[in-house]
């Protein structure tokens, strides 16, 4: 689903972020990438939707190379993954219905599916009661479920989160990665960076390390950090 | 659905920075009043050329001390003349005359005259405008004749002013049209600005280039169409209101002001289709320098 080859990336000259990535990510693995903060994690997320350019290595996605993916397809690529934030990106005038309609919208979708997809997004990540609310009435934990809802609203084969607990409670967080492994049992791919101990190591899925730009652990069934 | 998602978008886009809509539309009002405006200005020159062209005379000025002999002859010479279609002898007395008339209204002007200081000449009339520079030639260096006159001399400097006019106004049109591009460029710019968490969303989820620039598109190109339709407006107004009345209260004037309605469509239509270009150029820039698709 994702295969990084010796992936490289510089923001300015002698800054690196990520240096000789090799990854590969099957359909329907969920994995964490873990690792302190500027180790590269996010940089890693944002190649896979093509928001900035390697400048080293290859990077195919869903079977594509973004290298040589011309500009006009990247919008085709992005319907087929689905970001999730840490600070959620909703649209504060907008309804949580309107929220997850927009995506749809957006990417020309009738009504139809509209009105039937939308309700029972929705549904799935247990806001089929609050569809008329606005963003600053719901809890942060319903707030990142609303995101979610609208990352998954189109069934991407591939769902990126970036810190997506960063800003709940454990409990809270407990709740959202349920609702991520959900997700992933429908055959999505998830990965997730985080730095959030206690979900990586109640999930024991696939675990790889960044430090300083470099992958330093790639462990099947991981925990968080092994000196940790 | 489409269509109706572009179409909401551009008028809440309108809406939400309205001003800079205003001044926008007013610009390209204005600029496109002054394109409009060197328009009709060169459709009156044209009518009055035309109209003076058909009247056009030959007035040539006979010297004091020409004999009566020396003029008859001049007189059948230029009677013979394939190009002339009449020749009437002015005499000194009647020039005086008319001077008169024409001047009825300020009698300290001929008063200071005598009945011979005005010279007799010979008016030619010809039976085609075109031939006036050719015929005047032929007569200047004749027995008896002191200077020759015709309107061509008038009409060539109408044409000149023409020229000038129309040069300074489009040079002033063009750079009103910069400015109402720039501006429609920055109202879009604003609009882009208000809603940049939205237009974040947008990319995030896979919405094309094309639909996230469409709607800012669509707005320049309204705020742009609707001042064309405004200087169109102002134009179409004051030909009905302004020109015909006047053409009816100064006779005179008739012939410069009488437009058909087709060549007045064809200003019409190009102020729209130029304030059309000028609203696609603002667009396109402000979508392009701000929009980062």
């Amino acid at each position: 689903m994702i295969e990084a080859i010796s992936l490289e990336k510089d923001y300015r000259v002698g800054s690196r972020a990520l240096h000789d990535v090799s990854i590969e990510l099957t359909k329907g693995e969920f994995v964490f990438i873990v690792g302190p903060s500027g180790s590269g994690k996010s940089t890693f997320l944002k190649l896979i939707t093509k928001e900035e350019e390697p400048t080293g290595g290859e990077l195919h996605v869903a079977g594509k190379n973004l290298a040589t993916l011309p500009r006009w397809r990247v919008p085709f690529l992005r319907r087929n993954v689905g970001c999730v934030f840490q600070d959620f990106k909703l649209l504060p005038n907008k309804t949580v219905f309107e929220n997850v309609a927009f995506a749809l919208q957006v990417i020309g979708k009738n009504r139809g599916i509209i009105s039937r997809q939308v309700p029972q997004i929705l549904e799935l990540v247990g806001l089929g009661e609050k569809l008329s609310r606005y963003p600053d009435e719901l809890s942060g934990g319903e707030q990142q479920r609303v995101s979610i809802a609208r990352a998954f609203v189109n069934r991407p084969l591939i769902l990126l989160a970036d810190e997506p607990t960063g800003n709940l409670d454990p409990a809270t967080s407990i709740g959202i990665m349920r609702l991520l492994d959900r997700i992933n049992r429908t055959g999505t791919t998830v990965i997730m960076a985080t730095h959030d101990h206690a979900v990586v190591d109640s999930m024991r899925r696939r675990v790889i390390e960044l430090e300083d730009g470099r992958v330093v652990r790639d462990q099947t069934h991981g925990i968080y950090g092994v000196g940790t | 659905m489409k269509i109706r998602y572009f179409l909401s978008e551009t008028v809440n886009n309108l809406r939400r920075n309205a001003l800079m809509a205003v001044a926008a539309t007013s610009t390209v009002a204005i600029s496109l009043l002054l394109l409009g405006g060197v328009e009709i200005l060169g459709m009156v020159v044209a009518n009055v050329t035309n109209s003076w062209e058909a009247k056009v005379e030959i007035s040539t000025f006979l010297r004091d001390d020409a004999s009566s002999g020396e003029i008859q002859a001049l007189e059948s010479e230029v009677t013979q003349m394939p190009e002339v279609k009449d020749v009437t002898y002015v005499s000194k007395a009647q020039a005086y005359e008319e001077f008169k008339q024409t001047y009825a209204d300020t009698p300290q002007l001929y008063e200071a005259l005598s009945s011979d200081s005005l010279p007799a000449s010979l008016r030619i009339a010809l039976t085609d405008a075109q031939y006036t520079q050719e015929v005047a030639g032929r007569i200047q260096g004749s027995t008896g004749v002191d200077e020759v006159r015709f309107g061509g001399e008038i009409i060539r400097r109408l044409l000149q002013v023409n020229t000038l006019l129309r040069t300074v106004t489009l040079v002033l049109s063009v750079i009103l049209m910069i400015a109402s591009a720039a501006l429609i460029a920055n109202t879009i710019r604003l609009g882009i600005y208000a809603r940049r968490e939205e237009i974040g969303i947008m990319k995030l989820v896979g919405a094309t280039n094309w639909f996230i620039r469409i709607p800012f598109m669509l707005e320049g190109l309204v705020a742009a169409l609707l001042g064309a339709l405004l200087a169109a407006g102002i134009v179409w107004l004051a030909d009905a209101m302004l020109f015909t009345r006047l053409a009816q209260a100064v006779p005179f004037l008739a012939p410069a002001f009488n437009f058909s309605s087709r060549e007045l469509m064809t200003v019409v239509a190009a102020l729209v289709a130029v304030g059309t270009g000028v609203g696609l150029v603002g667009s396109g820039m402000a979508t392009r320098r701000f929009l980062h698709v």
